[in-house]
């Protein structure tokens, strides 16, 4: 996110991952998000 | 990942609980996405409240530094989603604007529109504190208010328009989740400093190190000193009442045996700088400990840069009240000689414990006989011991050379595993 632009060259690894891990649980929710707009789920 | 999917199942619980039973009429998909948005982003924020916790069961888990990026960039999102909220609902009926108009409903207007306030200030304060010129206890003070304000009004939102909300179960569930969320920032802020106010601690010495650096010895009144592990650090309030904006988490610099405790820093800040001015007696207030930048069994490798050695000189002091002959490597950078903080100290631990001490000079004198420069790739490489994976790492000191530190390491083989690393810039 906003941070990645000042992230340093080595950043070390689990930094990262938890930013991706951040990233990947938002985008699961918006997918969520938009199964429950659709109405899909609940079933 | 038991964690991760208790914190996703919370995330979703409440859309969760409002979209399940008896439906009301589909609107569209983008204002029903910007309802989903909402909730979601409402309970992302509540959640967001388990980190002020400070709960002792899941930081030694995870290590403080990555808790506090993980609730900035989880805080990010929550934020994101929230006011997703209002431009979606806006997107699909620009009706919704009557929401904001005071004429219509005063107090909500006034309430969403701080509301959105509040999140696009959090989220710009807590990403650029430092460029706000924001010291870090106003920003604290700032952060809890703000926090609070939009997660109440974000509940009493939700409640009131209550479109998802119908029959009543929901929103009592709803209610006693977010209170539940708000109460641990009340835990932690009010009741905690509430109940530590029954063990103070009083400061017996300031002793003056190396290069602006002060060491803060803190006796408990009533005798029970808290119990830590070497390596861990406290919060510490300097003040006569426990309730103070002024807490800031410090590693601690004294052994695990010692009847006192103490915490040493440079004069770097606003808080810091006040220290060379204490009197002994002052009260003070501890809370911890906290960090899981622990001494284990295994022998160990310490890369340590200035100041950062303090939770290492813990490790040090409490093997040798220990009598623990287990080998430790300590490569220290320094910019030179007069610079060292523990220098003596260090001496007197070579001669306790197993202990080799490389200093690492950025800029030596004339004399100096040891490694030179910054601590690098090849100089860690050849100081590491032969059986690398039977030591544990731990690295301390300025950013740059923990991420060298970090990543010759992994280079060379090293589990993570056995590197603990802790960064933070609360202080």
């Amino acid at each position: 996110m906003i941070k990645l632009m000042h992230m340093e060259k080595h950043r070390k690894i689990l930094y990262i991952t938890i930013k991706r891990l951040a990233d990947l649980i938002g985008l699961l929710l918006l997918a969520l998000a938009m199964m429950f707009a659709t109405r899909i789920i609940p079933w | 990942m038991l964690w991760l999917a208790i914190f996703f199942l919370l995330a979703v619980l409440p859309v969760w609980v409002s979209y399940s039973g008896e439906l009301p009429p589909f609107r569209g998909f983008l204002e029903e996405l910007g309802v989903a948005l909402g909730f979601i982003g409402l309970s992302l924020f509540g959640l967001q409240f388990l980190f002020s916790g400070r709960i002792a069961q899941v930081a030694p888990a995870f290590g403080v530094d990555n808790i506090v990026q993980f609730h900035k960039e989880i805080g990010v999102i929550a934020i994101l989603f929230a006011l997703a909220h209002p431009v979606f609902m806006l997107i699909a009926d620009t009706s919704y604007i009557s929401f904001f108009d005071p004429g219509e409903n005063l107090p909500r207007a006034i309430s969403l529109i701080l509301a959105s306030i509040g999140m696009i200030g959090l989220l710009l304060t807590s990403l650029w504190r430092l460029t706000f010129g924001l010291s870090y206890e106003v920003w604290r003070l700032l952060h809890g208010v703000l926090g609070g304000l939009v997660l109440f009004i974000g509940v009493a939102h939700s409640i009131q328009v209550g479109h998802y909300l119908n029959p009543l179960w929901k929103i009592i569930f709803l209610a006693v989740l977010f209170l539940a969320y708000g109460s641990l920032l009340i835990h932690t802020r009010l009741v905690r400093p509430f109940r530590n106010r029954k063990n103070p601690y009083e400061i017996s010495e300031v002793k003056p190190k190396r290069d602006d650096t002060y060491t803060l010895v803190m006796k408990a009144v009533n005798g029970s000193r808290l119990d830590f592990e070497p390596g861990q650090f406290v919060w510490i309030t300097i003040h006569d009442q426990p309730f103070s904006l002024q807490q800031h988490p410090f590693s601690i610099s004294s052994s695990k045996m010692d009847t006192s405790i103490a915490i040493t820093a440079k004069r770097l800040g606003d808080f810091t700088n006040t220290w060379k001015n204490l009197k002994t007696g002052q009260r003070a207030f501890l809370e911890g400990p906290f960090g899981s930048f622990t001494l284990k069994d295994k022998p160990c490798v310490l890369i340590m840069g200035g100041i950062g050695i303090t939770p290492a000189i813990s490790m040090l002091r409490t093997l040798a009240d220990q009598l623990d002959q287990r080998k430790c490597i300590l490569i220290y950078g320094n910019e030179n000689e007069q610079k060292i903080p523990f220098k003596e100290d260090l001496e007197k631990l070579k001669n306790k414990i197993s202990l080799e001490v490389i200093h690492v000079l950025e800029k030596p004198g004339e004399n100096w006989k040891g490694e030179e420069g910054l601590i690098d790739e090849r100089l860690i490489i050849s100081k590491l011991p032969e059986e690398k994976n039977d030591f544990d790492y731990f690295i301390c000191g300025p950013s740059p050379m923990m991420d060298v530190a970090e990543l010759t390491l992994r280079k060379a083989g090293v589990s993570w595993e056995n590197i603990y690393a802790e960064r933070f810039d609360l202080a």
